[in-house]
């Protein structure tokens, strides 16, 4: 499927070729607006206002062939927006229907799953920009020239942003395993 | 100590774990689809009934407007009426123009062409309603109809068929012509941008009668507007043209082509 000339239609009001666009980034614009706002019932909100703005501003696509960066770029600051709005900068709290324990031994009681969760956790912790370039570079395999073009940075804050998180991320990770290593009784 | 390969492992199998562990499904698909092109629609839709045609709409407001008040209503003073066509509902067909009969609530008489050349161009409902001081709705509306003529040599003509009667205003000139009387009136309009602000001499020649303002253009534009207008079985019929050189007595022979023909 040549994705250019479906664009190139939708561009001259062709609205079968925007629903043939909408349906093929549809579930990984709908997971990139989940992963940034945390929230599902949000991101169904975010994807329906970015495909809507991304048809209406089909006009000022100049590089047909690189639609999917600039669909993500409406999808990542319709996201912004969204958590601005519902102040969700530190959603830690909120984003899990089952408990955590903060005091259990994150090396030696939790299953593969359970520490993806804790990890998750803290990916969300992080400031949204920084959170942002986390999600597209290594969730959606995207290179740090990329993620500029759609994040509205320059490269370099995009490199700031990347090594500040990954830091973060492993300062706090670390943290924990020290926590737990006191908390288990040398025997 | 937890090396960098590891930490980066981690965080992508993390973020596509939390990812791919949503379910879309085919019918989630389908109402997001369905609401986006409903957005897209009413804001199309929206675009379309400001920009389409406003000069005659607000031509078809200043005729009210200058004809004289409506019936009174309850919850407020009248200021003016808005009026409003949507570029979806345009007609084309001549044939098919006894269609807007339904939506107008009322039966009229047009003709396809007239014996000067002017020919059948479109037809729409004009959707419209009163408004108070601040620009408010004040509950009475109505849908009128508003044909469109076109002519190789002159201007284009409107003719709007309403079943709002209005009282007498300006009136230049009339003819009885079989037990109809033909109104006719000549004024200055000045169409202008919703923010604008007359100034002193503008305002003096609308409080005069010299000049009448309407809103809603993108630019100031003047205007020479003519309309001739009638009654027949309860209906009011109005013709309307812009800055024509034709003259009047060929308006008030288009209005006795109808009145003949209906």
């Amino acid at each position: 499927m040549n994705v250019e000339s479906i664009v190139k239609r939708m561009i001259n009001d062709d609205r079968e070729a925007f629903d043939i666009l909408m349906e093929l980034y549809y579930k990984k614009a709908f997971r990139i607006a989940y992963l940034i706002s945390g929230k599902y019932a949000d991101s169904e909100d975010i994807i329906q206002d970015a495909f809507t703005a991304c048809y209406l501003n089909r006009k000022k696509i100049r590089e047909p062939e690189y639609f999917e960066r600039w669909l993500y770029r409406i999808v990542t600051r319709t996201a912004w927006d969204y958590c601005k709005k519902s102040k969700r900068e530190q959603p830690v709290d909120n984003i899990f229907d089952e408990s955590i324990k903060d005091d259990r031994c994150f090396i030696d009681d939790i299953i593969k799953s359970q520490e993806n969760m804790e990890l998750y956790k803290i990916i969300m912790s992080l400031p949204i920009k920084q959170r942002t370039v986390i999600i597209l570079h290594y969730y959606n395999d995207m290179g740090t020239k990329e993620i500029a073009s759609i994040t509205g940075s320059f490269e370099g804050t995009v490199k700031s942003r990347l090594f500040a998180g990954r830091n973060s991320i492993k300062k706090e990770l670390s943290k924990r395993e020290q926590f737990c290593k006191k908390e288990v009784p040398s025997n | 100590m937890i090396k960098r390969g590891d930490i980066e492992l981690k965080i992508k199998e993390t973020l596509n774990e939390r990812a791919e562990n949503i379910s879309l499904s085919n019918e989630d698909f389908e109402v997001m689809r369905r609401k986006v092109n409903y957005s897209i629609n009413s804001f199309e839709e929206e675009k379309n009934m400001k920009k389409f045609s406003f000069k005659k709409i607000a031509v078809v407001v200043g005729a009210i407007c200058i004809l004289g008040s409506v019936t009174a209503i309850a919850s407020g003073i009248i200021a003016g009426t808005e009026a409003r066509t949507n570029i979806k509902d345009e007609i084309k067909d001549y044939e098919k123009v006894s269609k807007l009969e339904e939506k107008a609530g009322f039966g009229f008489d047009i003709i396809e062409s007239f014996d000067n050349g002017y020919k059948f161009d479109y037809a729409v409902p004009v959707y419209s309603n009163n408004i108070d001081e601040d620009g408010n709705k004040t509950g009475y509306s109505w849908v009128d109809v508003s044909v469109n003529y076109k002519n190789e040599k002159y201007s284009d003509v409107s003719l709007t068929a309403t079943k709002n009667l209005y009282e007498e205003g300006t009136i230049d000139e009339n003819e009885d012509y079989k037990g109809t009387v033909i109104n006719y009136s000549y004024n200055n309009y000045m169409f202008v941008p919703p923010t604008y602000e007359l100034t002193a001499e503008e305002q003096a020649l609308v409080d005069s009668g010299d000049l009448v303002v309407s809103y809603g253009t993108d630019e100031v534009e003047h205007k020479v507007v003519e309309n001739v207008n009638w009654v027949d079985d309860n209906v009011q019929y109005m013709l309307t043209t812009f800055d024509n050189d034709m003259g009047k007595d060929i308006l008030f022979d288009m209005a006795k082509e109808m009145i003949d023909a209906e």
